[in-house]
């Protein structure tokens, strides 16, 4: 049951993933990429990570969508809608390249995998519980990434401020 | 482990950063509408207290924050090597600012922030911490690029955030292969797994995960074939930012490249150090080699500094103590003579007119002795001429190859670094063997805060290259505290 709708998932996220580079209409783009996350939130959710499933559907779904669309309705992209791809030969070394990339980068997924399995199984989150186990290890062990991100935010407003003001 | 009190005076040299730079914000909003030059002595201050702060922590020489950062020798000879360039960086700029109407606090803010987090880029030793400095200090740097807003600082913007971003996403899954290789994303627990599991260090996860960080870090010190940006992005960034990435970025990306290369994945040695032999070779023949070609001076350095990546990754390749030794020291003497350099292009420059083609430096030697001087000493330097401090930096790093029986590598260095002497001494020719033209503009863009910018600088390359014992053997004791 559970792998069931872990491949059905899978495979949305990935024909949503094709859809957001492939539509012409940059609002179907989004719709596809609405469908990618709202697919990997379900993927979330079967690993029994519902704080991060709910997460992802608010901040990546509610959010950054919102965004996204607020964007393509400011700009106008009708222009890009009428243009036609054109294969060049540039383009077809760039996709045999990223072809390859994407082919070796699967090499690591087939092959027997060597590394550890993890401390968090299914019973040991039970007991602890997801978001009380994630809380800990950001105020405790994470804390300073945690502050550092926090940084890297502010870096963003000042840095996108400094861009788009008129006058500063 | 939990947090402790104690732990906070490890980044008290980054808290120091951080906290000028919320203040030169503050400063700038409440001292609306007039033009401010406080901004660079508060900066100035900020950047002596975060100094002396590193001057205090560097004996700590333990991890804190639960294994996320080391205040060892070694971050805090790399937080003076982030905090002379960002001093020099930030003299430089004065009064190219005021020359170019763009006297905002905001640049020193960036300036500020991106140091912060360069220096916890140097003394990460989690890959996710290493990671979010990396971003902290690209987002900065992305921004000062375009700070000028002309059509040429844009693109350079838009390019160096584009790949930027791509880049990231890269290292960012070579860090995810790597944790499901390991289980962790720590160092020295990376390490460990290493030693203990059989067979990881052939385990195609950890390999591709190791690629894909090299692939990350390539991009950020423009190794070959990753520096496509960085000609375009270094001739339409502003003058002084230019200088800023060419030195800050790639003494940060290094140390980190170094650190976790050099303690996290020695059991992989033989495997990554044979793509990053072919890497360093390519990356310093490619760049002098296009570096020839160039008649703009600012291209020209962004070329050179690609060649210069290529020395210093002979040092990662041998990744031995006297490598490191060499590669700190090579690192503050490119800081110096860089930054040198861009100093001496922004003094010939006027207000929306670079003039950096090579023309516009023909019969500066006797109209402005002084600073054909200058950009003399930084040129000899860069070509690693002797008693400059280039010589004694790359001197350093071919002797470390060498020691490790990379004699193929050296030698190719070596030849790399005569080819090159081409390209730097064409400029000196042009300033002293060639005729003023009528209309060349007079007067300098000088100030003097440039001025003693480029002094520190050129006395500097100087002292390194004649006695560099002392500073050597600084980069030696903070090497032997891994």
């Amino acid at each position: 049951m559970v792998t069931t709708v872990f491949f059905i998932c899978a495979a949305l996220a990935i024909a949503g993933a094709l859809g957001v580079v492939s539509f012409r209409n940059p609002v179907h783009s989004a719709l596809a990429m609405l469908g990618t996350m709202v697919s990997i939130a379900v993927i979330y959710l079967l690993h029994n990570a519902e704080f991060i499933f709910a997460i992802q559907l608010m901040i990546y779904a509610g959010g950054v969508m919102m965004l996204v669309i607020f964007v393509i309705f400011l700009l106008d992209l009708r222009r890009e809608e009428e243009q036609r791809a054109k294969l060049k030969s540039g383009k077809v070394i760039a996709i045999g390249v990223g072809g390859l990339v994407f082919l070796s980068l699967l090499i690591p997924l087939a092959g027997s995998i060597t590394g550890k399995t993890g401390g968090m199984t299914e019973k040991a989150l039970e007991r602890i519980g997801s978001v009380e186990y994630l809380s800990n290890e950001l105020f405790t062990n994470y804390l300073l990434p945690f502050e550092l991100a926090s940084v890297l935010l502010l870096v963003g407003l000042v840095g996108a401020v400094a861009l788009a003001k008129k006058r500063l | 482990m939990d947090f402790q009190l104690a732990d906070l005076k490890l980044i008290a040299p980054h808290i120091a950063l951080l906290g000028t730079a919320l203040l030169v914000l503050m400063v700038e909003v409440f001292g609306h509408g007039r033009r401010r030059p406080e901004a660079t002595w508060i900066s100035l201050l900020g950047i002596g207290i975060a100094a002396a702060a590193t001057g205090m922590s560097c004996h700590e020489n333990r991890l804190g924050f639960s294994g996320m950062l080391a205040a060892d020798g070694y971050s805090a000879f790399c937080n003076m090597i982030i905090l002379i360039v960002g001093a020099l960086t930030i003299l430089v700029s004065s009064n190219y600012l005021k020359d170019e109407r763009h006297e905002h606090g905001e640049y020193h803010a960036l300036i500020l922030l991106s140091m912060t987090g360069m220096m916890f880029m140097a003394s990460a030793t989690h890959l996710l911490l290493m990671f979010l400095a990396l971003e902290t200090m690209s987002i900065a740097i992305y921004a000062l690029a375009g700070f000028f807003r002309t059509k040429e600082g844009v693109e350079s913007c838009f390019k160096y955030f584009l790949l930027g971003a791509f880049s990231s996403a890269f290292m960012l899954y070579g860090i995810a292969l790597i944790y499901g290789a390991t289980g962790t994303t720590q160092i020295h627990g990376i390490m460990e797994q290493f030693t203990q599991i059989k067979g990881l260090a052939s385990s195609p996860m950890a390999l591709s995960g190791i690629a894909l960080l090299i692939v990350g870090f390539a991009f950020k010190v423009a190794a070959f074939p990753f520096h496509g940006w960085t000609p375009d992005v270094y001739q339409g960034a502003p003058t002084s930012v230019t200088a800023f990435m060419a030195t800050g970025v790639k003494a940060a990306a290094f140390a980190a490249f170094f650190r976790i290369f050099f303690v996290a994945f020695p059991a992989t040695s033989p495997v990554w150090s044979q793509a990053l032999w072919l890497l360093a070779v390519a990356t310093m023949t490619m760049g002098n080699f296009a570096a020839l070609a160039q008649r703009d001076v600012k291209r020209m350095l962004a070329y050179s500094s690609i060649a210069h990546a290529g020395y210093l990754l002979v040092g990662v390749v041998t990744a031995t103590a006297a490598a490191g030794t060499g590669m700190l020291f090579y690192l503050l003497s490119y800081a110096f003579m860089n930054i040198g350099a861009f100093a001496c292009v922004i003094m010939l420059g006027r207000r929306g007119a670079d003039s950096t083609n090579l023309d516009d430096y023909a019969g500066v030697g006797f109209k402005y002795p002084l600073l054909a001087a200058a950009l003399t000493l930084f040129m000899f330097s860069m070509a690693g001429i002797p008693p400059t401090a280039g010589f004694i930096g790359k001197f350093l790093i071919f002797k470390a190859a060498i020691g490790k029986e990379f004699y193929w590598l050296a030698v190719i260095g070596v030849l790399n670094s005569a080819a090159s002497v081409y390209f730097y001494l064409r400029v000196i020719v042009y300033m002293y063997f060639r005729e003023r033209p009528e209309a060349a503009p007079e007067g300098l863009r000088s100030g003097p805060a440039i001025t003693v910018a480029t002094v520190v600088a050129a006395a500097a390359v100087l002292i390194l290259g004649l006695a560099p014992g002392f500073v050597v053997r600084m980069a030696e004791a903070a090497m032997s505290t891994f």
